[in-house]
């Protein structure tokens, strides 16, 4: 396994908002309540968040599947005044709802063969919604 | 009596005057640079005759020109509590860092080299903070007095062996 967990995530981001990110226990509650192998052959879910303001085009957003590897690298956009603007428990829900949305989106970007995506969307949506994470407004 | 016969007159070949210096190094110059330019695809001949680089390398130099006037100095620090890479541990070594604490100062400009780094966040389960955005000159100048200074952080003084750099800094840049 590539990735320094099953479900990684993580963020390239400006210092001033960067540690505002829950970055801990959201990879904790993924990782301690799912098992990535469960849905199929894939040993590796990894998403990096960037939070920068629009004009930044050195990171950009993008899907890599390693099929050798077995693993699937995404890079997400998460809106740079909303992050600046908000505290840990709004950016935490905004957060979630990018996962959903980047699961959603997986199957139509590559195809991955062995993975069953579609459960794993429907108890990551389940996990998050238990947790409370899935309220708020992002306007 | 021996007959001594002369032999017949032969006719004397025109010698043909070799070609001229000049004009021999004008002829083998003008072959190789037509067998130059027509192997790459990085110069071609202008509508005014003269040489000049390509369309498509005049274009990649004033792309990564810009690319250089907007560069990013960041820092690595570790995702979570646990052991990361040092390359100033000794051979193979790894070294306990904190949340937040840090691994790794660097420079980069947008390109391939991004890449490599974004791999390399989820391998090594590493945030990407960016701390200066400017021209190159000024990011490695950024880069090279945080790596320096990285000596007398908190969190390096803490250790038994303070290190001189930081654990994913190989060499002091």
């Amino acid at each position: 396994m590539r990735f320094f967990a099953p479900f990684a995530v993580t963020t390239i981001a400006y210092e001033e908002v960067a540690y505002k990110l829950p970055l801990v226990k959201f990879m904790d509650t993924l990782n301690k309540n799912l098992q990535l192998d469960k849905y199929g052959t894939i040993e590796g879910l990894g998403v990096i968040f960037i939070i920068k303001p629009p004009e930044n085009k050195i990171h950009q957003e993008s899907v890599v599947y390693s099929r050798k590897y077995k693993d699937i690298r995404i890079l997400k956009r998460l809106p740079w005044d909303f992050v600046l603007n908000n505290d840990e428990e709004e950016i935490l829900h905004l957060m979630a709802r990018t996962y959903l949305e980047i699961l959603e989106e997986l199957p139509t970007q590559r195809k991955i063969k062995d993975f069953d995506i579609t459960a794993l969307r429907r108890d990551v949506e389940r996990l998050f919604d238990a947790r409370g994470w899935l309220v708020g407004e992002f306007s | 009596m021996v007959e001594v016969l002369e032999p017949r007159p032969v006719k004397g070949r025109k010698r043909r005057r070799p070609p001229s210096p000049k004009l021999l190094f004008w002829l083998i110059g003008g072959i190789l640079l037509t067998a130059a330019y027509k192997g790459t695809d990085f110069i071609e001949i202008g509508d005014d005759g003269k040489l000049r680089l390509s369309k498509k390398r005049k274009e990649k130099l004033e792309r990564e020109v810009e690319n250089l006037k907007e560069a990013e100095q960041y820092v690595l620090v570790a995702v979570q509590n646990g052991r990361y890479p040092c390359f100033n541990c000794g051979l193979n070594a790894t070294i306990f860092l904190r949340e937040g604490e840090v691994w790794k100062y660097g420079v980069t400009i947008y390109g391939k080299k991004k890449r490599y780094g974004e791999a390399m966040l989820l391998a090594k389960g590493l945030r990407y903070h960016i701390q200066f955005k400017g021209k190159i000159d000024i990011c490695l100048i950024e880069e090279k007095k945080k790596i320096f200074n990285y000596a007398l952080l908190p969190e390096n003084l803490r250790r038994a062996v303070p290190l001189k750099r930081p654990p994913g800094n190989k060499i002091d840049r």
